[in-house]
């Protein structure tokens, strides 16, 4: 119910928004959990797994209650969103989750009547048959569909997620008094501070007062502070790199920002939880925390309830009841567990009856609660309800103490320390540079002491430790009872804090608990670990702007617009963007990629080869760190020649292959594959800084500047000559570069082949190559995608690092023998080489394979001796039509291949069981190599 | 003898208010002065090995020392996915051996582990993935491992929230089906075994850790070990310590091939069922499924850096959560509830080592990487076979210790790392 | 308030090993991670034997310089306004309070590794490999966007 005045709210500015259909309206500054209360609204949720009745528990964002699915519009549906933390907005549209068919009839609670068959850890224990397949067929759908909360959304979010990088000298987390005091502090010395809170309004406890909060306005006059409320610091990462999340819900769609702040010093003014009380059923709604009642009181003038019951084991009680007082509700009487309360008196003063050594044996009502049964505790602790005597209330205030707040302080891998005279765990040693400062460090003093709580409450039936996954006193004792006696073990058996509050709610209650039930101290029974996030952050917030378009750079080479124009079909290579063929108007892939290929062998075809690495190494010692790296003879490599480069791993496996050319005694031109460019790169700075310090030879990428036409086919030089200056073209033998203008265009010329036919790979810077490559099109040159690449290349058995390669195949296993230069002391590789495996002559070796019925291999095919065989000797690394050669061709890797040249082998297939292919050298068209030095 | 589990008990003991239930496992306060086997490392493949060494080989009296709770290292941290679609034949022999040991578990243990094979999706992205995932298909077609080969619709159709569209940046262009792939209860396999073991005699000492490995100052071999609890004899002695097995075997003389790095995960808030089965994407790097509580299970590949803290950095969340809504993108406004790590050990070709070592009586089962708990029923009963032999296991041979030295590795991961 | 435009183009030249020849351009050796100037000609020290020069015209080098051109490989944008620290550190990892004018570095914006120089007081230059320059732009322009808004 609304008070007539008081409140950190605006009355003038009402909002109407609507739960579960029906319309109501609340004010700017409201909640949707205190306009919902305002309004009269108490019954919330359902719990779980016995689909209880749930009213709010809290104010904050402790609550595990009160959850609703909010719909902000197409896109825009949240589960599992706590009430307490949602601004209310004009229009807002909310709903009850897991209940069917609704809040207040939901059939599934009928699971309560089931409750004995049901406890913690039931499932474990049945669901055994009948059959083996009886748990995924019959029973975990049923289970699957009782469990989850929520709804996940069904349509793509449209809101945009911004980040933010920053720095300070003190972060402060907490803007309560002593967050405040800590940050006056700290910018009073000079210091870069934020200062966060997850309230929208900052000011901790001291909202509960009217009025401005002190200290606030200096903070926000001072151009070295950064204030940020609604923001949460969820994770605590090493060195201080703490991540915040910023809810802005802009109008314009700019819906969370990620803060990432490195912070000389973290200062941690988180406060403290208040904790709950263990009783029967003191989960109905209308049983809330004391503090949270004043609360609604205080900052939304929203009475509770109008008759209140306290049961305290905190003074702090004592000050929520006294406020709910003067709000104008009625404090029926305070239940206090302690025999001697010190606010007793006072209370007394002020017409309330106060009963010490009471407690609560259980309340009474239906969907809300409409009393309690008021009981003096026995010695153990436990309420003797045979002595019990009935008090109207509609609201149930506990006051069970409080637990310091330091879950970040434990994700920062701070220590807690049990303080007996707290009864609370304290902050202890931690290895950041973080200190804790208010209720977070030091507790709010001590009350009835929490195990003596939990030993009271062992024996009552549905006491509620955590009341979002239904976890009472009684789950935790036979969990110790079934021998779980680690609180990590108490945690998982139970679920008990596994619930979205993560057991900011009953966490302490919890262990209390598991110590009591196994007679151990709430020390000796440890803590279980707070793991991030704090509160739960959306998958949104943490991929912020990497989505879509900017998900992962999208790389073209410098002809791409050139093909889209064209209407080329493209296929992703790592980053980058390739053209697989060129399809002319009404050509199918296939047949474009035939096309292509015959015209490389008949005349002459045009290659973007600019996405494969290059990397220029110079200084006096580049020869000799190419020497100690590629297996290549180097040194002897003379200046104006290429070779084909091999680059192994430690192990011996190829790792990379590219041309190797040498422009000068101290320069090199080296290409590597596309997708192993930055890789190579790396690893060879990696020798050349930790292996090789000494050498004086530097590594620099010259990817992306030259833009790489190839021109092959047997026309490719007649083509190519007139459009070159300063370079005797037809002098210039296979495997040699030289300087010289083509088309106008500075370049790097080298005479190179990977399709068999002679060939030039021209370099020109990459802004350039546009211009050269429409002059080699205009002179006549048909252009071809990587697809025809891939079958030309085949054709003459070149290898493709990745496809005949995976990893676990040596230059041996590929005939690449000739590569690796003769003498040479060491190379990357060298000595694995040498290992046993390595050497024998079954290891899988690269052949040809070709199918005797005419059909095209499936690549990835395994290869058998017979039809019948279950081993496989090897597989079909690719396969491919050969436009040139008029039938399918395909490469593998076969055990002692070389040696079976001849023999017949079964190919897997996945459309029929088998496929014959006849053993052939690697190698289909022309195998003496002919057509490339003509 | 363990109490039955069945819903008659269930049902009995709940007419009297459950006081009948005993603990799931004994856990003796201190071990015995000696044993004739000592598993070292009470998570999943430790204890599962207890089992197996209890039930099919019988060698005399077992213990498993735990240093912490059984469970509590990467057991209880996973993902929980099942799979045996590996490359390699002397792969898909563990792990489908282990699939086929799952799928009878929960009744051989009488404990539900919730063993659900509701079938893992692996997508592919590119030509090379394509390639790469029909060679599995291949390969495991032959090796009697089912696997499938499914065009983007069928992969829609197998999981609805996927989106096949080509306007996203990796579009799938299909996938390979493993159906009797699936997930299970990962605290429950732990407790599961545990209870089976304990019936049958096992001693499972927890909060003990070991501090030294006593060998025979002649021979060589092992004798006991040092723990925390005092020393413990033993004739031979299985360490199975996960990320930390670097750290255990060091005292006895050895260095193994192993790097530990952090494996984060995480999980949503819970939902009702909208993910109905396992996907995973080695280009985008991510993979999912839903536990039967409702939250999405979410997990990606290592930190970049070794470390044994079980603690990892923000930066894997985020782009694991990038990969993750682009392509199930009606995700993107849930939210993360929680993340945590475990240490994985890696080994050069990111295979299992189990068998012997150098020390006569010491055997070792590590170095499952990302992927040990696929393996936990499989990997117990080889390395149990091998314990009690005192040779491998036919499954387990080929992951040998001394591989890295012959170059008889078996690398999974190569394929799927290089690319072209 | 911050604009964004590209880059005109420039020479771009990775010069390893030895300093000296930036002496015969009349450029003083700047200490590392800071840039200097000889007219129109730049020189940006990034590393303990790499020094990047950048000029609008192709500079005379002496014989035998290790030099290596990258101009082609290189695109980006230039960040100009009070409010650029601000876009930068919507990617960038930096403290940038700590960045004065003539500060450069290699750093990251996102997912694309930048070179990041402060030519000026509100004066920046982001540039980056020619084919992630796209994204950057892009990546850029949408949160300059919000930032703005």
């Amino acid at each position: 119910m609304r008070l007539p005045s008081g409140g950190r709210i605006d009355r003038g500015k009402p909002l109407r928004f609507t739960f579960d259909g029906r319309a109501y309206s609340g004010v700017a500054g409201d909640t949707l959990a205190s306009a919902l209360l305002a309004n009269g609204v108490h019954l919330l949720g359902r719990s779980f797994k016995y689909h209880r009745p749930r009213g709010l528990l809290s104010a904050g964002a402790e609550e595990p209650n009160a959850l609703v699915e909010l719909d902000c519009g197409p896109g825009r549906r949240e589960p599992n969103t706590r009430a307490t933390m949602v601004p209310l907005v004009e229009g807002l549209t909310a709903r009850s989750q897991n209940r069917f068919p609704s809040l207040r009839l939901d059939l599934a609670a009928a699971a309560s009547l089931f409750g004995p068959l049901l406890p913690a850890g039931f499932y474990y224990k049945t669901f055994l048959g009948p059959g083996r397949e009886a748990w995924h067929r019959r029973w975990e759908p049923l289970i699957r569909r009782m469990a989850g909360l929520g709804r996940a959304p069904e349509a793509p979010d449209p809101d945009r997620y911004a980040h933010r990088y920053a720095h300070c000298e003190t972060l402060v987390i907490g803007a309560g008094r002593a967050g405040i005091a800590a940050a006056l502090a700290a910018a009073e010395a000079g210091d870069r501070v934020i200062l966060c809170d997850e309230q929208p309004e900052l000011g901790g406890r001291r909202l509960l007062s009217a009025g401005e909060v002190p200290g606030l306005a200096a903070l926000r006059a001072n151009p070295r502070v950064t204030l940020l409320p609604r923001t949460t610091a969820f994770h605590y990462g090493l060195q201080n790199f703490v991540s915040l999340a910023e809810i802005l819900d802009r109008p314009d769609g700019l819906r969370e920002r990620l803060w990432q702040v490195r912070a000389v010093r973290v200062v941690l003014a988180t406060g403290a939880l208040e904790r709950p009380l263990p009783f029967r059923d003191n989960d109905r709604p209308g049983v809330m925390l004391a503090d949270a009642a004043r609360a609604y009181a205080a900052r939304w003038a929203v009475l509770p309830g109008r008759q209140a019951v306290l049961l305290a084991a905190h003074d702090s009680g004592y000050e929520a009841a006294f406020a709910l007082q003067e709000a104008g509700a009625r404090i029926a009487a305070i239940l206090d567990l302690r025999a001697a309360p010190p606010l007793a008196d006072t209370a007394r003063a002020r017409g309330i009856e106060v009963r010490a050594a009471h407690g609560i044996a259980a309340t009474r009502g239906g969907v809300r609660v409409s009393g309690v049964l008021a009981a003096p505790l026995r010695p153990d602790g436990s309420p003797d309800a045979a002595r019990a005597t009935p008090i109207s209330c509609d609201l149930v205030l506990m006051a069970g103490g409080w637990t310091p707040n330091l879950a970040l302080f434990s994700q920062a891998r701070g220590k807690l320390r049990w303080d007996a005279a707290a009864d609370a765990f304290l902050p202890g040693e931690v290895a950041e540079a973080l200190t804790c400062t208010g209720a977070c460090a030091t507790g709010r003093g001590p009350g009835h002491p929490v195990a003596a709580i939990a030993a009271g409450a062992l024996t009552a039936r549905h006491a509620f430790v955590d009341p979002q996954n239904d976890v009472t006193t009684r789950d935790i004792a036979l969990a110790v009872q079934e021998g779980f006696r680690a609180i990590e073990h108490v945690k998982r058996y139970t679920t008990t804090g596994m619930a979205t509050d993560q057991g900011k709610v009953g966490g302490m209650l919890g262990l209390a608990t598991a110590a009591a039930a196994s007679g151990r101290t709430v020390p000796e029974t440890g803590h279980t670990t707070f793991r991030p996030p704090y509160t739960p952050v959306s998958f949104g917030t943490l991929a912020g702007r990497h989505r879509g378009p900017l998900f992962d750079p999208i790389r073209t080479p410098p002809s791409h617009e050139w093909a889209e124009a064209r209407g080329a079909v493209f296929e992703p290579v790592g980053q980058w963007q390739r053209a697989r063929a060129y399809p002319q108007a009404g050509e199918a892939l296939r047949e474009a990629v035939a096309r292509e290929c015959l015209a490389v062998r008949q005349q002459a075809g045009l290659l973007d080869a600019s996405t494969l690495g290059k990397i220029e190494i110079t200084g006096p010692d580049a020869a000799e760190l190419l020497e100690r790296c590629y297996v290549n003879a180097v040194h002897s490599l003379r200046p104006g020649r290429c070779r084909y480069a091999l680059l192994l791993r430690e192990d011996g496996f190829l790792f990379d292959d590219g041309v190797l050319a040498r422009l000068a005694e101290d320069r090199f031109h080296l290409t590597t594959t596309t997708g192993g460019a930055a890789h190579v790169l790396h690893l060879l700075e990696d020798y050349a800084q930790t292996e090789f310090p000494e050498l004086r030879a530097w590594l620099t990428s010259t990817t992306e500047h030259w833009g790489v036409a190839a021109l092959q086919g047997p026309a490719a030089r007649e083509m190519l000559a007139p459009l070159v200056r300063g370079c005797d073209l037809a002098a210039l033998p296979h495997m040699a570069v030289t300087e010289a203008e083509v088309a106008g265009i500075p370049a790097r010329l080298f005479r190179v082949s990977f399709t068999g036919e002679p060939g030039y790979e021209i370099n020109v810077p990459s802004d350039r190559l546009p211009a050269l490559w429409e002059a080699l099109i205009d002179a006549g040159a048909t252009p071809y995608g990587t697809d025809a690449m891939h079958v030309l290349r085949a054709e003459k058995g070149y290898v493709i690092v990745g496809q005949e390669t995976d990893g676990t195949v040596t230059p041996l296993d590929l005939g690449l023998g000739w590569a690796i230069g003769k003498g040479k002391r060491d190379f990357i590789g060298k000595r694995s080489l040498a290992r046993a495996e390595m050497q024998r002559p079954d290891r899988r070796q690269l052949v040809g394979l070709a199918p005797l019925d005419g059909r095209l291999p499936e690549e990835g095919a395994q290869l058998l001796a017979t039809s019948g065989a279950r081993v496989a000797e090897g597989h079909v690394t690719s396969a491919y039509a050969s436009a040139a050669l008029g039938k399918p061709i395909a490469l593998g890797l076969l055990a002692g291949g070389r040696a079976r040249h001849g023999e017949t082998v079964q190919a897997t297939r996945l459309d029929c069981p088998r496929q014959p292919l006849l053993v052939v050298p690697p190698v289909f068209w022309d195998p003496e190599g002919k057509r490339l030095h003509g | 003898m363990a109490q039955r589990f069945s819903f008659l008990t269930l049902a009995r003991e709940a007419l009297r208010g459950h006081a009948g239930w005993h603990p799931h496992w004994r856990s003796p306060e201190r071990p015995q002065p000696a044993y004739d086997v000592v598993i070292l490392g009470g998570g999943g493949h430790g204890l599962a090995t207890a089992y197996y060494l209890a039930k099919e080989h019988k060698p005399g009296r077992i213990a498993v020392l735990e240093k912490g709770w059984i469970g509590g290292g990467n057991t209880g941290r996973n993902t929980t996915i099942i799979r045996s679609n590996y490359l390699f034949p002397e792969s898909a022999a563990l792990y489908d051996h282990a699939v086929q040991l799952w799928e009878g578990l929960s009744a051989e243990l009488n404990y539900n582990v919730m063993f659900s094979p509701r079938g893992v999706l692996m997508l592919a992205h590119s030509e090379h993935d394509v390639q790469s995932f029909k060679r599995h298909v291949h390969a495991n077609r032959l090796a009697g491992v089912d696997n499938e080969w499914l065009t983007p619709a069928e992969c829609k159709e197998f999981c609805p929230p996927l989106d096949i569209g080509a306007h996203i940046r990796y579009p799938v262009l299909g996938g390979a089906l493993q159906r009797r792939g699936g997930i299970a209860r990962h605290d429950a396999v732990a407790w599961g075994y545990a209870r089976a073991a304990s019936a049958l005699g096992v001693d499972i000492i927890e909060n003990c850790e070991v501090t030294g490995i006593a060998r025979d100052p002649r021979s060589g071999a092992v004798t006991g070990v040092e723990t925390s609890k005092g020393h413990v004899g033993c004739g031979k002695l299985g360490v199975v310590a996960a990320g930390s097995t670097s750290l255990v075997m060091v005292m006895a003389g050895l260095r193994m091939p192993l790097e530990s790095f952090p494996l984060q995960a995480l999980v949503s808030e819970p939902v009702k069922p909208v993910f109905p089965c396992v996907a995973m994407s080695n280009t985008i790097h991510a993979y999912i499924s839903q536990s039967d509580k409702g939250e999405l299970v979410i997990g990606a590949g290592t930190d970049q850096y070794t470390s044994y803290s079980q603690a990892g950095n923000v930066q894997i969340l985020e782009h694991t959560l990038e990969a993750i809504c682009e392509i199930f993108p009606i995700f993107r406004r849930m939210r993360m509830l929680r993340a945590w790590g475990g240490i994985v050990d890696v080994t050069p070709d990111r295979s299992p080592i189990i068998g012997r070592t150098p020390v006569p009586g010491l055997y070792v089962n590590c170095g499952w990487g990302t992927g040990g708990f696929k393996a936990t029923p499989g990997s117990g009963h080889v390395f149990a076979a091998t314990i009690a032999r005192g040779e491998p296991h036919p499954i387990a041979a080929p992951f040998s210790l001394d591989r890295f030295v012959t170059g008889r590795v078996i690398d999974e991961a190569a394929a799927a790392a290089v690319m072209h | 308030m911050v604009e964004i435009v590209p880059l005109p183009p420039l020479r771009r030249y990775v010069l390893r090993g030895d300093p000296a020849p930036l002496g015969a351009l009349g450029l003083k050796v700047p200490p590392l991670l800071q840039a200097a100037a000889a007219g129109a000609v730049h020189v940006l020290a990034l590393g303990p034997d790499e020094w990047w020069v950048m000029a609008e015209a192709p500079p005379a080098w002496p014989g035998g310089a290790w030099v290596t051109e990258v101009s082609a490989g290189r695109a980006g944008v230039s960040l100009a306004g009070p409010d650029a620290p601000l876009l930068l550190a919507e990617g960038c990892p930096l403290d940038l309070t700590h960045f004065p004018a003539g500060a450069c570095t290699r750093t990251l914006f996102g997912k694309v590794e930048i070179l990041l120089w402060r030519r000026g007081e509100a004066l920046w230059h982001v540039e980056t490999a020619r084919s992630f320059a796209p994204h950057l732009a892009a990546h850029l322009a949408e949160a300059r966007a919000d930032l703005l808004a």
